[in-house]
């Protein structure tokens, strides 16, 4: 089982992502790249990064980064690691998370409004990779 | 961790008489026919008792568009007001909430605002007066706003676009033409119901949404029959806005996201558009939340479980569909607007392309595939009952 945020997770959450029909359609327009960020708390010392590009439906790639300076996303979405674990179990609605500040979403927020399904596939595709805290 | 909010509500027969406490200066954000007809005057009458200092911004049109709210912006600019009363429709109120939003905001861009745009009060007080019994936007902390050049709605939340006060005035909807009772009836009903299925429903608001549908069984078609029936009027004013607080902490579903996509693209009344979809979306959608429409069905008075529930549940809705006078599906709904029925099918990819990107879609339990809203639509269109 792939450790949350680890090369092999994100392999796993790719496939998972270009295997899923109704991603790509929702996101067939879509051109953007993401950080994901989660941020150090009583149970993490140091911040993890994970970078994704998403294109046209599909994820192009996909990497751990460990200084962000390396990459310049257009999104950046970023949350403690007790709120990524609520929203990798469910507990958490992601735009409730936002709503309530758990997480932060950085990036051109009239383009994200225009894919809302594409969003709410993309946090469900987290659900299909099997994953070790 | 989440919220439940409301506007301070000023309701019943006299209620507009709140406005003689007001100071200051005001920017009335309307339409002109409401002008013309009259309605804004019984504002305009207390203001000048207050000696309130007015303008009137009276360009709003329906299906309000970023520009508008722009232009409004102007306005609000050069007068500087004090308080934003909204007086209107549904387009008027979420068009005042726009006013409101970027005029305290400037370097927001409207189109940008979403639940978590850092938006800032800076004391301008927003007062929304329905004149219509449907959208709730009185009571609710949504806003839909169309882009025109994509032919799409787009709504959003956020926790500032909630009014600081509503008036809830029985006066102000007497004199609504029954057509429009009709469908701003059926958009109340639809904020209701969906919002008592949807993946955010919670304690704080399914008691709204089961009130807001018993009043509106009952007395919707008392309302939709005779204006001068005040007691019906009333009871119908107060549950539109009851379903609309519900919607603000709990939000809209299914019927909304067939609604927009079809309010969008021919640009009919979003009332119909929602209400006429609901047997359809909740036979559908039943399959996810079967428990909480039996319950839902048990408040209205159906001793019945699991299935059954839900089909006597939306034969319920058709009913009250024919009682007020309401088409029961798209095609006869079109036939009535003069809309070629080609039209429907010639846009069906656009429809459904459509609803794939509304944000209701976002606080769905489970959001149906294209295939699935293909055949709402069809189904909803063709008045096809529900079989998948």
């Amino acid at each position: 089982m792939p450790k949350l945020f680890s090369q092999e997770w994100v392999d796993e959450y790719i496939k998972a992502i270009n295997s899923n029909e109704e991603y790509e359609k929702s996101a067939k327009d879509w051109e953007g790249d993401f950080l994901f960020v989660i941020e150090p708390d009583e149970e993490l010392e140091e911040p993890k990064y994970v970078y994704i590009d998403l294109y046209h439906g599909k994820a192009r790639k996909g990497f751990v980064v460990s200084d962000p300076s390396e990459v310049n996303p257009e999104f950046e979405f970023r949350g403690k690691f007790s709120s990524w674990k609520k929203l990798l179990d469910g507990e958490i609605d992601p735009i409730k998370g936002l709503i309530t500040r758990k997480f932060v979403l950085k990036g051109n927020m009239a383009k994200v409004m225009k894919y809302t399904k594409a969003a709410k596939l993309l946090v469900e595709c987290t659900k299909q990779v099997e994953t070790e805290m | 961790m989440w919220w439940f909010s409301s506007p301070k509500i000023v309701f019943g027969s006299d209620s507009l008489e709140f406005l003689e406490s007001l100071k200051g200066r005001a920017l009335i954000v309307t339409d002109e026919n409401l002008v013309k007809a009259g309605v804004v005057e019984r504002v305009l009458e207390r203001l000048r008792t207050a000696e309130v200092e007015y303008e009137i911004y009276d360009r709003v049109e329906p299906d309000p568009s970023f520009e508008i709210v722009m232009e409004g912006v102007s306005v609000a600019k050069s007068f500087k007001p004090d308080i934003i009363i909204g007086v209107g429709g549904g387009s008027s109120l979420d068009t005042a909430k726009g006013i409101r939003a970027i005029y305290e905001n400037p370097d927001v861009d409207p189109e940008e605002i979403s639940p978590w745009t850092e938006l800032e009060e800076k004391g301008t007080k927003l007062i929304l007066i329905p004149t219509a019994s449907g959208s709730g936007s009185e009571g609710s902390n949504a806003i839909v706003l169309t882009k025109k050049e994509e032919n799409r709605k787009i709504a959003s939340i956020h926790p500032y676009i909630m009014a600081d006060y509503a008036i809830v005035d029985p006066e102000m909807v007497k004199d609504l033409p029954l057509r429009v009772a009709v469908f701003t009836g059926l958009d109340a009903l639809s904020h209701a119901m969906d919002a008592f299925v949807s993946s955010w429903k919670n304690d704080f608001t399914d008691g709204l949404c089961i009130q807001a549908c018993k009043l509106l069984f009952r007395y919707l078609p008392r309302a939709c029959k005779d204006r001068s029936d005040l007691e019906a009027v009333e009871k119908v004013h107060n549950a539109s806005t009851i379903a609309g607080i519900a919607i603000g902490s709990s939000q809209a579903g299914l019927s909304h996201t067939l609604g927009h996509s079809l309010g969008s693209i021919f640009h009919i009344p979003h009332g119909f558009a929602c209400g006429i979809a609901l047997p359809y979306t909740t036979k559908f959608y039943s399959k996810f939340v079967l428990e909480q429409y039996e319950e839902l069905a048990y408040h209205l008075g159906i001793n019945e479980k699991g299935e059954k529930a839900v089909d006597e549940l939306v034969a319920k809705v058709k009913n009250l569909l024919v009682e007020i006078g309401s088409p029961t599906n798209y095609r006869d709904l079109f036939k009535e607007l003069g809309i070629p029925e080609s039209e429907f099918y010639d846009k069906l990819d656009n429809l459904v392309e459509n609803a794939s990107y509304d944000n209701t879609i976002l606080t769905l339990v489970e959001a149906p595939n294209d295939e699935e809203v293909r055949k709402l639509f069809t189904y909803a269109f063709e008045g096809k009952d529900v079989d998948f």
